[in-house]
């Protein structure tokens, strides 16, 4: 017996309803031109995936946390590499080289971003192979309707930060001079930190290893409170130095080496250091720029112009929250193992306004 | 395995199981109803009760019917060959009750339900409803033959219905609904 489908017929939440309500145990598994997404459940629950099994996703979440030394990071990708059915994460815990509750929140949060990812996929197809085990199974399982309203919720929001930030494309530079005393937390200090006005937005992403919706948003936010510029038109710095430029002819010095910014060529993710070991961002250190000895080129802006839409929000067709009620059904999954055979009674969270509502809905059909 | 639930306010998603004997159109009358294109497991059939149809649900069926913004009712066909019967109880848990649907063309659809009803019964605490499918020509003699068969209680409904029309399928399930209605009304008086 199959499970397969296409996601125009039937839509992911749904799948996870079915698979949740059967409360089935293996890997979903979706995959659309040139992209391949999976996500395993445990008894009906939510415990891993990959928006693109080509990526080590949660394992970028594991470096970027900046908690997992180089030694215990490089002996869980030699066993990783060794053995298909343990993934990065779950040879770090097996080794105890990071904190169980952290590693815990990580995959908690890896999980719902996935879903989310999934989640704006406009097409697609799916299989379901059952008893698929998740390599990275760390003893974490979320339930269906928990993450996919918490990834609704960050679709409905994803709009306001795509139109900010509109492409993964999109290069953000520092603003040299904010519109006020810059007040930062430590995650937003260290996304700052990798902004060199080359890097693109889901280069950074991929570095920080947090999920699209973390870090985009809180660049969007950065770039709301005037801290991060997008790549639109000249950059403070360019400024500076154009204006600058203007004094050579009154100065008698001998021109210096074209404005070479110190700013890393841009890599890719892979190539580059852990977000710990970049150079902090100069944010107020522009003091003595150097003069070129020519007028910047304005096209050569350090910025590409290329909006580039993120994928589209996905708008299901039904716009119904999925499985709330679910939870009682999976959630039963534990009683029920340690029950066996409990007589099904009528769901308490049933009641008279939920029904009339229903007989209502079905009378209007 | 530890969990880490982090609760938020969700919609709610209701489940009704559709149940009954072999061929007597669960699959049918969800496909009927369901917005969404139901997604059945059905297999070609090899043994003898190939004569009555080709494909039969092996798994369940599955469809939907969005009510409001926040609310989606599902349905559930349950497999009608009783090999598949493990699937039952997987099927209604957290069910808000159930149709048992039973052709009223074929006596011995009639005879297979007794054993669906009974096992139900047992499984679970839920109103249910009796679907009479292809019941043209039925009378209330015939009706209180199926009553009489499957032992049911005066307030279980027994609807007549045609599983391929929306409006009769509209009216098993609103019945069913109702009967949840009545269920809930005379639990909050027993309590009281």
């Amino acid at each position: 017996m199959k499970l397969e489908g296409s996601l125009d017929a039937f839509s992911l939440p749904d799948i996870f309803a079915l698979l949740s309500m059967t409360k089935k145990t293996g890997g979903l598994h979706l995959r659309r031109e040139g992209a391949h997404g999976v996500v395993w459940l445990t008894t009906g629950a939510l415990t891993g995936g990959a928006s693109d099994v080509n990526r080590q996703a949660l394992a970028r979440r594991l470096i970027g946390s900046g908690q997992l030394s180089d030694e215990a990071l490089q002996a869980a990708i030699d066993q990783a590499s060794n053995d298909d059915s343990v993934g990065v994460a779950r040879s770090v815990q097996q080794a105890g080289a990071l904190d169980e509750g952290v590693l815990h929140d990580m995959v908690s949060e890896h999980i719902v971003d996935t879903v989310f990812d999934l989640l704006r996929w406009p097409d697609g197809e799916f299989s379901f192979s059952v008893d698929e085990g998740n390599p990275d199974d760390v003893g974490v399982s979320r339930q269906v309707d928990e993450v996919v309203t918490e990834a609704r919720r960050r679709l409905e929001s994803w709009g306001n930060v795509a139109a900010t930030i509109p492409s993964p494309q999109t290069v953000l530079s520092l603003a040299a001079t904010p519109p006020e005393d810059p007040q930062l937390s430590r995650d937003e200090w260290a996304l700052l930190a990798l902004i060199d006005g080359q890097r693109t937005v889901g280069e950074v992403v991929g570095l920080c290893g947090r999920g699209d919706y973390n870090v985009v948003s809180a660049l969007a936010d950065l770039v709301t409170r005037g801290l991060l510029r997008t790549g639109d038109g000249e950059d403070g710095v360019q400024a500076l130095v154009r204006r600058h430029s203007l004094l050579a002819r009154l100065e008698c010095v001998a021109p210096a080496a074209p404005a070479e910014v110190a700013e890393p060529v841009a890599t890719s993710p892979a190539e580059e250091p852990e977000p710990a070991e970049e150079p902090v961002a100069p944010v107020t250190s522009i003091s003595a720029p150097r003069v070129p000895s020519q007028p910047v080129d304005r096209e050569e802006a350090v910025t590409p112009k290329r909006p580039e839409p993120f994928l589209p929000k996905r708008q299901p067709e039904h716009p119904e929250p999925i499985p709330a009620a679910l939870a009682a059904t999976a959630g039963g999954a534990a009683a029920a193992a340690a029950a066996p055979s409990p007589l099904i009674e009528r769901d308490p969270s049933v009641n008279k306004s939920l029904l009339l509502r229903l007989i209502a809905g079905v009378r209007g059909l | 395995m530890t969990t880490r639930n982090r609760r938020r306010t969700a919609g709610t998603a209701v489940k009704i199981v559709v149940t009954g004997p072999f061929a007597a159109g669960k699959t049918t009358l969800i496909r009927t109803i369901s917005e969404i294109t139901v997604l059945s497991t059905e297999k070609g059939i090899t043994d003898e009760t190939k004569s009555r149809k080709n494909d039969t649900t092996v798994a369940m069926d599955f469809g939907r019917i969005t009510i409001d913004r926040d609310l989606v009712l599902y349905l559930f066909g349950t497999p009608g060959q009783d090999r598949f019967d493990f699937m039952w109880e997987i099927l209604g848990e957290g069910m808000l009750g159930y149709v048992l649907l039973v052709d009223a063309s074929r006596e011995d659809s009639l005879q297979e339900a007794v054993g669906i009803l009974q096992a139900f019964r047992k499984m679970a605490h839920v109103p249910f409803v009796v679907g009479l499918n292809r019941a043209e020509g039925l009378d209330d003699g015939d009706e209180a033959k199926v009553r009489a068969a499957l032992d049911l209680e005066p307030h279980v409904p027994v609807v007549p219905c045609d599983a391929t029309d929306r409006e009769s399928v509209k009216a098993v399930l609103l019945a069913l609904l109702y009967a949840v209605v009545d269920s809930l009304d005379s639990a909050t008086a027993a309590q009281a």
